[in-house]
């Protein structure tokens, strides 16, 4: 059983990405926590989308969660600019689904920006994991994307928030230095290319307890993102923690609340 | 299974495992690889490639039955032609490897054309390494961009009678030389970096075609595994998969 943290419904031009990594998640017997970007009809993938927007993408992930029930865990996106709409959305999106359910945060702003802090009030009361993007990158940030400087101001300040480090920082050597020593933070393999020692220097400085693994599929091939973890020198029992067992601890934390989550 | 595309040495940016001939040679065990097509990665950065390349000749020539020399030649460095020539005669080369953005000419440059034209000459399988890594984790004082697609495809075209390998180029860097090329009889790619999206080594068969994909790791900068697995999963034919892990490399290189 693998439990992938970071999957969109479409990342990039190909509409038929999603249908054939459902089928490779059958076979490999992988769940696939999704979040979409962009609304189903392809009309782009705005860094700052309209409330209208994250209506339309959030209908699409709910779409394919009650498709494959199974298969889907929902990760909601929320633009934090939008404020009070953020939490009304995730509040009718946490009213209308039942099972397990998370948070998407992606570049509209950064997120130590205050505005997020009433989501992630929200997000510790239904213990929902927040997947926010980070990316550290020589050849220049997006104005709204978040380093991983930033995510370690957001994670000190929520503690009783579970974050899922997206793509690990991006560079993966600034975000492992940047998630030291912080409980509450679980490193995203997701995107990017399969580096020589990434997950065995994150699990040097983080412990296995602390990564999760992500694909950042479509975009990335699920298996060129496994390589990642069955090319790292680790344990069984350490391979297992990345591979799903961190992730099920975080979602099992839910399952009081919602009840009917499996 | 044949590794297309490999290092040997330290990279000066980040601890690597598999560095040695050594380290190499027992990960190409574990995984099932019999031969690999080395270079050295010192050599991306050695300003005298004939010092990179003689290391690479010592510790390769002792275990000549499983690793093929690629010896790197910056034609921008004074004295190449002589060295390329102490290649040919000292180490038997039959394989050359070009750093087009990390040695700084333009492939359509003079020296770009007068290192190709030596190619063409000594009748060598030309290893074009368009890049090594993300660039968007490069150092940030060595900031290289990926050799850009089009001088990739403006060279293979006005080389038609030379063979390329175009090395760790990801999926639109592939599928863009593919379309920009004028003649592709003589190119082909190897997968270290393609790594996407999903389905790539299925859309890559049905463009450029399973006669023209190789396996290729470029370790030590990235897992092998990535490589070696994505051929595993991919919903390919046996046939195929033979081509690209074995019959494509044994045709392209000469391996028997």
């Amino acid at each position: 059983m693998i439990i992938d943290v970071h999957v969109h419904t479409r990342l990039g031009p190909d509409p038929h990405g999603f249908a054939y990594l459902l089928d490779q998640a059958a076979e490999l017997d992988v769940t696939l926590c999704v979040n979409s970007l962009s609304p189903k009809d392809g009309t782009g993938m705005p860094e700052s989308p309209t409330e209208d927007e994250i209506r339309r993408c959030n209908d699409w992930t709910a779409e394919l969660a009650a498709a494959h029930p199974e298969r889907i865990i929902p990760m909601w996106y929320l633009n934090p600019a939008h404020e009070d709409f953020a939490c009304r959305e995730l509040e009718e999106r946490l009213a209308a689904h039942a099972g397990l359910q998370g948070v998407k945060l992606w570049v509209a702003v950064r997120c130590n920006d205050p505005r997020l802090d009433p989501i992630m009030r929200l997000c510790a009361e239904h213990k929902l994991p927040v997947l926010q993007h980070t990316w550290f990158k020589v050849t220049g940030n997006l104005p709204g994307e978040s380093t991983p400087m930033d995510l370690r101001e957001l994670a000190l300040r929520h503690p009783d928030v579970s974050f899922f480090w997206g793509h690990c920082g991006g560079d993966y050597e600034y975000g492992a230095k940047c998630a030291r020593g912080l409980p509450n933070v679980y490193m995203d393999l997701g995107g990017g290319e399969a580096m020589n020692g990434y997950v065995d220097l994150l699990v040097e400085h983080e412990t296995a307890d602390h990564i999760v693994f992500g694909s950042d599929a479509p975009g990335r091939s699920l298996i060129s993102q496994l390589a990642k973890v069955y090319g790292a020198d680790l344990s069984d029992e350490e391979r297992e923690k990345i591979l799903h067992r961190n992730a099920q601890a975080l979602f099992d934390q839910q399952k009081p609340a919602n009840g009917a989550a499996s | 299974m044949i590794d297309a595309n490999a290092y040997l040495g330290n990279w000066p940016f980040r601890k690597l495992r598999y560095t040695t001939h050594i380290a190499l040679l027992d990960k190409m065990d574990a995984l099932g690889i019999e031969k690999a097509v080395v270079s050295s990665l010192e050599n991306v950065f050695y300003k005298d490639q004939l010092a990179g390349n003689r290391r690479l000749h010592s510790e390769v020539h002792p275990h000549a039955d499983r690793l093929l020399p690629a010896f790197t030649i910056n034609p921008t460095f004074p004295g190449w032609e002589e060295d390329l020539d102490v290649c040919v005669q000292e180490f038997g080369m039959r394989v050359i490897r070009l750093h087009p953005n990390y040695h700084q000419y333009g492939l359509d440059s003079a020296a770009g054309s007068a290192v190709l034209d030596a190619a063409r000459a000594h009748n060598f399988v030309v290893i074009l390494a368009t890049g090594l890594e993300d660039t968007r984790h490069h150092h940030p004082l060595v900031k290289v961009p990926d050799v850009p697609a089009e001088q990739v495809a403006a060279a293979v075209s006005a080389y038609a009678d030379v063979q390329f390998l175009v090395a760790a180029a990801n999926f639109s860097g592939v599928s863009a030389v593919w379309t920009e090329a004028a003649h592709t009889a003589n190119v082909h790619f190897e997968i270290s970096r393609v790594q996407g999206p999903v389905g790539d080594i299925e859309k890559l068969c049905g463009t450029v075609g399973a006669d023209r994909v190789l396996l290729g790791t470029n370790l030590p900068l990235h897992v092998p595994e990535a490589a070696t697995l994505a051929i595993e999963h991919a919903k390919i034919t046996a046939a195929e998969r033979r081509m690209i892990v074995q019959e494509n490399a044994t045709r392209l290189f000469g391996l028997g």
